[in-house]
């Protein structure tokens, strides 16, 4: 498995020393500095973060890195996990980056929010971040990248639809739940989505010929 | 024991089918898998590796039945390059390194510096003859016991080909290695094959050693209007025009004495496949 990570780790970083990445954290950062909301970019790197270790799928059907991996002697359950877990290196790196984007609004006096309201929007950002990871993975080990990211900008329609048919509904929703309740609820809901979507990738893959 | 036990090996996709695919590889040799393109050469091959379900039938790598440890054992060349562009030899000796337990980087990089691939450029600036051969380094670097080889040498120049064939007869020289080559350069299997394996339409037509069907197989020649005189059983393949036929047949010498007014030459692979493949009515 830690030849798995490797590979992805390599392969997705090779494309962020391109420049493009470092120009756009910097880019970020002037934001930042020069924006009343500045705080707010420092949340986007984190789905960034997100988003890289994605294009680890688009990588293995370009160069036919499945078909090697599938006669390789690993189990596609190794070859899942691995795959989990380089999205979860990039989305801490996306952490990172983020909490560096915050100490620049900090120092530049842009930061619109305490510490621990931003820390909290934070908390709030990683778990939606996550509990996306956690939908798009098998949605991608079934429809591959190209139509797995169709298929996902379809489900967030559905998600955009479900709120604003939800905030319709706002007064009833603030008398059940609190932003903090709601979080909570959130974060339990990831726990126990994790285990099931690392399952669904595993029962997909494993049907999957190469 | 042999390397690979094949039994009963079936396969359906719409429009074509693996049927009854029965062989086996004894260990230290080379075994050609022929065929024309569709012929299920390479349904065969990932039918071995497991990168697809099969329909029936029972496959056995080195006695046992197909697992990770036992995988760790078997290098695979596929007909183009699997690995990253943007990653170098080095990326890929790490990454390999961790997979397999035999992993030798001094192997690799042998290999490597023999082929004259560089180690610190990105595969993307390779040529396609410097992928395939990064492809076998990679497969043989961690000394695997069966080697499977997809097309290999398809796009490569003579020079290139040569090299790669006197690596795959230097590997199996201890006789503790094995290896399959599925392939439609028969010159190739011409040069290092022990056995030779025809496929057609899904099915085993020939499976046979090579000095043998050399030896025994032959091409009956004469005019259109002595085909006539041909018992079809007689017939394994055909071809015809408008001023002779040629009729791949099996034991020359028997055949000569049947039919003297007709020529009995001998054959080689290629003419075996085109006349198996002819599609000539007996």
């Amino acid at each position: 498995m830690k030849g798995l990570i490797k590979y992805d780790l390599m392969q997705i970083s090779s494309g962020l020393k391109g420049g493009f990445f470092a120009v756009y954290i910097l880019f970020m950062a002037v934001l930042n500095v020069f924006s009343d909301t500045g705080n707010m970019f420092s949340y986007i790197i984190i789905l960034i973060g997100a988003m890289m270790g994605i294009s680890a799928f688009s990588y293995e059907e370009t160069y036919r890195w499945n078909r090697y991996t599938a006669a390789l002697p690993v189990s596609t359950r190794q070859i899942v996990l691995a795959r989990y877990l380089v999205v979860g290196i990039f989305i801490l790196g996306g952490i990172a980056a983020s909490l560096l984007l915050g100490a620049v609004s900090v120092i530049a006096g842009t930061m619109s929010l305490t510490l621990s309201e931003w820390m909290f929007e934070m908390v709030q950002c990683l778990l939606i971040c996550i509990l996306y990871q956690e939908i798009m993975l098998p949605i991608m080990y079934r429809f591959g990248a190209e139509r797995g990211r169709i298929v996902m900008m379809l489900l967030f329609i559905l998600l955009f639809a479900a709120l604003y048919a939800l905030s319709i509904f706002a007064h009833l929703w603030q008398q059940l739940a609190t932003v903090y309740s709601a979080t909570l609820a959130l974060g339990v809901v990831i726990i126990i989505l994790l285990p099931v979507s690392v399952a669904v990738s595993i029962g997909i893959r494993r049907k999957k010929e190469f | 024991m042999n390397a690979l036990e094949i039994r009963g090996l079936c396969k359906r996709y719409t429009g074509f089918s693996l049927e009854d695919v029965s062989f086996t590889l004894p260990m230290g040799t080379i075994t050609g898998l022929v065929g024309r393109n569709g012929a299920g050469k390479t349904t065969t091959l990932k039918s071995i590796l497991g990168t697809i379900h099969t329909d029936s039938g029972e496959i056995r790598i080195f006695g046992k039945p197909r697992s990770k440890d036992v995988m760790q054992d078997v290098g695979i060349v596929y007909d183009e390059c699997c690995f990253s562009e943007v990653l170098t030899l080095r990326q890929m000796n790490s990454v390999l390194g961790s997979i397999y337990n035999n992993w030798s980087s001094d192997l690799f990089y042998g290999m490597c510096e023999r082929y004259g691939l560089p180690n610190h450029k990105k595969i993307k600036t390779f040529s396609r003859g410097m992928k395939q051969k990064l492809s076998i380094a990679a497969a043989m670097a961690h000394s695997p016991k069966l080697l499977l080889l997809d097309e290999p040498t398809g796009g490569l120049d003579p020079v290139a080909r040569n090299e790669i064939l006197d690596d795959l007869w230097e590997f199996i020289e201890d006789g503790m290695h094995t290896v399959l080559l599925s392939t439609h350069i028969t010159t190739d299997l011409d040069r290092i094959a022990d056995r030779i394996i025809i496929l057609s339409g899904g099915r085993i037509q020939i499976d046979e050693d090579k000095d043998t069907l050399l030896e025994e197989y032959g091409i009956l020649k004469g005019s259109p209007e002595q085909l006539g005189m041909v018992a079809p059983s007689d017939i394994l393949g055909l071809r015809k025009s408008t001023y002779f036929f040629e009729a791949l047949c099996r034991d020359r010498e028997k055949m000569a004495k049947k039919y003297p007014a007709l020529t009995c030459d001998r054959t080689d692979v290629e003419q075996m496949l085109v006349l198996m493949e002819g599609g000539a009515e007996r």
